[in-house]
């Protein structure tokens, strides 16, 4: 054995070609950390070029600041946790090397090599677990000191506030089985799920589609450098790849990671091109394990390895973790790694077995010892030695009970440490998808003691170690899962044949208490939160012993690898020190999305869909401002209308003067327009309004005002008859879509015979207002529009431009106007139309601010602008409108109470003319300043217009009626805390008898 | 041997093939319980079960039942379309014409696009149903062309779903539509 090392220049710890290396050595990269050069190969991680170069301090821890180095290699630890000028929390263990990147190391102050918050270190013996929630609290006025250098200190990295937005778009991905991860046993379950690759018949039962995710760049997991050396593995993994790579019903996504199991097999995918959100006919969990360490003191110095770590260094990037190493096995894995090391050339020193050697695999104990490597039976490390890496360890007799007998430990020089304590379960998607681990006493590991139905668990992550085994567990897992999903397809359900337990492993993989603890502490179990033995020790002492108190107080598993390295050990240690086993002291669950994921692949491509009236290009056309309405984009008046460029508020003041003295119109194509068809249909109505409609005459129009079951406003419309069995209903813009729901929903629940439609994209509408509508309308319709045979709050059907067309008489704004039904495609034409006919009457459009200020000198309400969540008819001073005197309707048992009751009340306010002092806003607050003191809130203003047909400023405001003030004046405070006290005046303002209905061309002129 | 993936990764998603182009389309929503007879009456073929269509024999003309006592009746012209019944037949049918952006995507990728807006399956989406799901945040109907998918809309989202579709497969918007 051995391996000749590379003789690149810069790359003094580069082995030479190994025959599964990711790298391309024809392709170097050089990249810059703390401003110096590294170089390395296209496929060389950051970690892996460092460590390459030379380099062992990667990083500084996150409280203590003490160095580390690589551990896992694999996502599992943050030890070398990097930052650019625009990225933070960059792992430096998975993200590929390449030229350009400028990167500094996180949680650092000054260098890798000369941290100057290093003395940390020494001060934590003053830092207990829990100081944070302890110290500080007094004297109360230095907590702001405390808090900014806390602020400082603490954290992961600086966010570049200066940041540019990025977001990925989403995809939807289906499958009939997904599979995660392509170690052998996940591998083998996707070629069982998808069955033959040459087609297998219509129906059978394993032909499914088949998705196969991988978190490493590529397929084959632990077979390429955990048995990158093994004779047995050679042929599985040639053969496994190979059919996986070749099937057709079989796609595979690398680089891809599982982070989430949601109900019905909806699994979030993180990908480097954004987050694929999968939804399967059935799981398989070939998740593997997560190597956990052994604890003993100073266990986080660079060169402390875990074994699997120092194998993916040789095999995948061809780097060799140290040079002369002491191997640390808690079972077979870690012979297979000292046998490693010696393949790649690396001094070993010893391999200290935590137990008895006549218990691993023969073959392997000889191999090792074969190359001359002595071992050590019952032996642990007590203390790595080495102020800044690894020079050597102290290494104890084990005693029966797992304890180490310190007074016998003696010295071993050696440059790294490779350790093998054991497993844990990568089973962070199957607790989520509900599956229940229990402590196998065998393997001593969690294992699934039950699992979800349509989710399968494989390999490792199913307490199944052997290579034939697991390949032979991943056939079960995807012949069960093909079985579920095309059950499932069929709406039956399939049953497992054979048990998920079958092929456990009947020998341990892990070390029960794979833990020495010193008298000097710094035994560590969480790296990413500095946790030692002693932290959590003291955790339990102060009552926080059960597991889920422990990880809130402590902190185990709450950093950036989310317990990978940590959360068994801690188990471990809160089960012995409760005296019970691992199943009464239970594990944790880690909530979805257990890996990080990059926000812009949470924003995802943004759908906010903007519905558009058929008039969009006239009304930019004609210089509108538009304003978000809902889901509409509406004009909110015309400032460029016939040329120049007014102010809103000379905008606004004209397009009003039109409406009132000429005529004006306004789209109002964004009204929801239902059609309720069938005998039921006035039923239906009286049933949600306040008012019967049911009794309405056939071409007559009634407001709609439809309260919830509380009493409270929730819409209002103008419901029109068309026929006995045929009501045509108008919503407000906003509430459209409700009131359909509403409706629907209603008629269903009563069993009415009726059926609701929405037309409100399909039709279009105008209002067309003023004295002189009549006249510009007359030219282009088929009805008869004099007063008495369309009085006001009629609705007639006819034509308009040759066009099918609904017209109603209505009166929002307060003058004679006509709203105008007419298909889409119709909409432009009568448009231009109207605006030819009444070019002579100085017609003009006129935006939703205009209609808003004409209503409210009307004394119109509006739903939801004037009224919140709680206000009810009487509140709006709309109580005529309710009629409880009749069969039951929605709210109408509230109303009666509400009635009574009078809290608030809509009240309409005028400024006096000439007023030139501050205006009140929309949401001005109400004051009660009737004794002179301190004021209360009484109120809010809800509109407020500067009216040019009244000459002043006019609104409404919603009032405590118990408010203390005299009843002639309202105190509002403006900006700037300045009180200005209004007149209240009774609305409407505007034409309180409502003769402007009736005024038409022939008065208009006079 | 380099992995292919630090190359390119060989399942990033690639440009895709598919295009996706304005229908002309004009519809007739009849509904009532009379609509099943009244249909048929005007030589329509009418679907036995809600959620299905039928081809009528004018081109790209089709039947679509929705419910018990709904059809659509979509046409490429509006000529093509049966005139509305009558407004005192019993029992009752009411019709309303319908003007819905209809879009075609075609091109042997236009899964690629659906899986970008619509959390649907397609794969299951087979001939002869009328699929209503919502889609880029917008309720619409779909039904499976011979070359791709037809997706249809209320037609006030039709401007913002087109210039969704376009950016998706990677095509400027037309800035078209705004009188559809």
């Amino acid at each position: 054995m051995g391996s000749p090392t590379d003789s690149t220049a810069g790359q003094p710890e580069r082995l030479a070609p190994q025959s599964l290396e990711w790298i391309d050595r024809d392709a170097p990269v050089t990249f810059r950390v703390e401003g110096r050069a590294v170089h390395g190969y296209a496929g060389d991680t950051v970690t892996s070029a460092l460590l390459a170069s030379g380099w062992r301090t990667l990083g500084r821890s996150f409280k203590y600041h003490r160095p580390r180095g690589a551990f896992s290699l694999a996502n599992h630890d943050i030890n070398a946790l990097f930052e650019s000028r625009t990225g933070t929390n960059i792992r430096g263990d998975v993200t590929p090397a390449m030229d350009e990147l400028e990167l500094r190391a996180t949680n650092v102050n000054g260098s890798l090599t000369r941290d100057r918050d290093a003395h940390m270190d020494w001060l934590g013996r003053f830092l207990p677990v829990g100081f944070y929630y302890k110290a500080f609290h007094r004297p109360k006025s230095l907590f702001p000191f405390w808090e900014r250098l806390i602020r400082r200190k603490a954290g992961l990295g600086q966010v570049d506030t200066d940041w540019t937005r990025e977001s990925r778009p989403k995809y939807y991905d289906f499958c009939d089985v997904l599979v995660i991860g392509a170690g052998p046993s996940g591998l083998q379950a996707a070629l069982t799920a998808a069955g033959r690759p040459g087609g297998e018949p219509e129906g059978s039962r394993n032909a499914c589609e088949v998705l196969l995710i991988e978190e490493d760049p590529c397929i084959g997991g632990s077979l390429d450098y955990q048995l990158a050396h093994d004779d047995r593995a050679e042929r599985q993994r040639a053969r496994l790849k190979r059919a996986v790579e070749a099937h057709p019903r079989i796609r595979v996504l690398t680089r891809a990671v599982a982070v989430g199991y949601y109900t019905d097999h909806w699994v979030p995918v993180a990908t480097e091109d954004g987050i694929v959100k999968v939804r399967a006919g059935a799981v398989v969990a070939a998740t593997g394990v997560l190597e956990q360490p052994a604890v003993f003191r100073n266990n986080d110095r660079p060169g402390v390895w875990l074994a699997s770590g120092a194998q993916r260094a040789m095999q995948r990037f061809a780097v060799r973790p140290c040079r002369n190493a002491v191997v640390l096995a808690g079972n077979d894995e870690g012979y297979i790694a000292a046998r490693d090391l010696v393949h790649a050339g690396v001094g070993v020193q010893a391999v200290l077995d935590m137990g008895d050697p006549a218990a691993r695999e023969s073959a392997l104990v000889q191999q090792v010892e074969g190359a001359g490597v002595p071992v050590h039976a019952h032996r642990m490390i007590h203390e790595v030695v080495g102020r800044r890496t690894v020079s050597g360890v102290r290494v104890a007799p084990r005693q029966g009970d797992g304890s180490v007998d310190s007074a016998q430990a003696e010295t071993l020089a050696c440059d790294g440490v490779v350790m093998s304590a054991g497993w844990a379960p990568a089973g962070h998607l199957l607790y989520q998808a509900g599956a229940q681990f229990a402590y196998d006493d065998t393997v001593h590991q969690l294992v699934p003691r039950t699992l979800p139905r349509g989710v399968f668990a494989c390999g490792r992550v199913n307490g199944v170690f052997e290579l034939d085994q697991r390949i032979t567990d991943g056939e079960r897992a995807g012949s069960a899962a093909a079985a579920h999903a095309q059950a499932r397809l069929r709406g039956g359900r399939s049953d497992e044949s054979v048990p998920h337990d079958r092929y456990r492993a009947t020998e341990a993989h892990s070390d029960p208490w794979p833990i020495a603890s010193h008298p000097k502490g710094r035994e560590f179990v969480d790296l990413d939160e500095d946790l030692q033995i002693k932290d959590l020790k003291q955790a339990a002492h102060e009552g926080f012993d059960n597991i889920e108190l422990l990880k809130r107080f402590s902190t185990v598993g709450m950093g950036p690898s989310q317990g990978k390295h940590s959360n068994m050990n801690a188990i471990r240690i809160l089960a012995n020190w409760r005296q019970q086993g691992i199943d009464a002291t239970g594990s944790t669950t880690a909530r979805p999305f257990y890996h990080p994921v990059r926000l812009g692949d949470l924003a995802g491509r943004r759908f906010r869909m903007r519905r558009r009236s058929p008039l969009d290009g006239i009304h930019e056309q004609l210089g509108a401002q538009f304003v978000e309405a809902g889901p509409w984009l509406r004009p909110e008046f015309y400032p460029r209308f016939g040329g120049g460029n007014r102010s809103r508020a000379e905008s606004i003041r004209e397009e009003a003067h039109a409406a009132r003295n000429g005529v004006a119109m306004i789209d109002v194509s964004t009204l929801g327009k239902l059609e309720l068809l069938g005998p039921d249909a006035g039923r239906l109505l009286d049933h949600v309004c306040t008012m019967r409609m049911s009794t309405l005459r056939n071409g007559r129009t009634r407001l709609a005002l439809m309260p919830d079951e509380s009493g409270v406003l929730a819409g209002d419309g103008l419901v029109g008859r068309i026929a006995d069995d045929h009501f045509y209903m108008t919503a407000a813009s906003s509430h459209a879509d409700a009131t359909a729901r509403e409706l629907t929903q209603q008629a269903a629940l009563l069993g009415l015979d009726v059926l609701v439609i929405d037309r409100g994209g399909q039709v279009a509408a105008i209002n067309l207002v003023g004295p002189l509508s009549r006249k510009a309308l007359r030219p282009h319709t088929d009805v008869a529009l004099d007063d008495d045979a369309f009085p006001f709050l009629d609705l007639q059907e006819g034509h308009v431009c040759g066009y099918p067309a609904r017209l109603m008489r209505v009166g929002f704004v307060g003058e004679r106007a006509y709203e105008i039904h007419v298909p889409r495609t119709a909409m432009a034409e009568v448009w231009q139309a109207l605006t030819a006919s009444g070019a002579d009457a100085g017609i003009r459009p006129f935006g939703l601010e205009t209609q808003r200020l004409l209503r409210l000198e009307k004394g119109h309400l509006l739903v939801g602008h004037d009224t919140d969540g709680l206000t009810d008819p009487y509140e709006a001073g709309m109580g005529w409108a309710v009629k409880l005197d009749r069969e039951r309707f929605i709210g109408q048992h509230s109303l009666r109470r509400l009635k009574e009751r009078n809290e608030r009340r809509l009240v309409g306010f005028a400024l006096p003319p000439g007023h030139d002092g501050p205006l009140p806003r929309e949401c001005h607050l109400v004051l009660d300043r009737a004794d002179g003191s301190e004021a209360a809130i009484a109120g809010r203003v809800t509109s407020v217009g500067e009216s040019e047909a009244l000459g002043r400023v006019v609104g409404l405001a919603m009032v405590d009626t118990a408010a203390r003030g005299d009843d002639r004046t309202l105190a509002i405070r403006v900006d700037d805390g300045v009180v200005i006290e209004a007149e209240r005046v009774d609305a409407p303002f505007y034409d309180p008898k409502g003769h402007r209905q009736s005024v038409g061309e022939e008065e208009a002129r006079s | 041997m380099m992995h292919p993936a630090f190359r390119a990764d060989p399942h990033a998603p690639r440009p895709t093939d598919a295009r996706v182009s304005r229908r002309t389309w004009a519809g007739l929503h009849v509904l009532g319980p009379g609509a099943p007879e009244w249909v048929s009456e005007q030589g329509w073929p009418v679907p036995s079960q809600p959620y299905t269509l039928l081809e009528a024999s004018a081109d790209s003309a089709f039947t679509a039942r929705i419910s018990d006592q709904e059809f659509v009746l979509a046409a490429a012209s509006p000529a093509a379309l049966p005139a509305p019944p009558a407004s005192d037949r019993t029992p009752r049918v009411w019709a309303f014409p319908r003007f819905d952006a209809v879009f075609e995507l075609r091109g042997a990728d236009w899964r690629q696009v659906t899986a970008q807006v619509c959390h649907y399956d397609f794969r299951a989406l087979e001939p002869g149903v009328w699929l209503p799901v919502a889609l880029a945040g917008v309720q619409v109907w779909c039904l499976r062309a011979p070359h791709g998918l037809w997706i249809g809309c209320d037609p006030s989202f039709g401007q913002d779903l087109e210039d969704t579709l376009r950016a998706v497969v990677g095509v400027p918007a037309t800035g078209q539509g705004t009188q559809s």
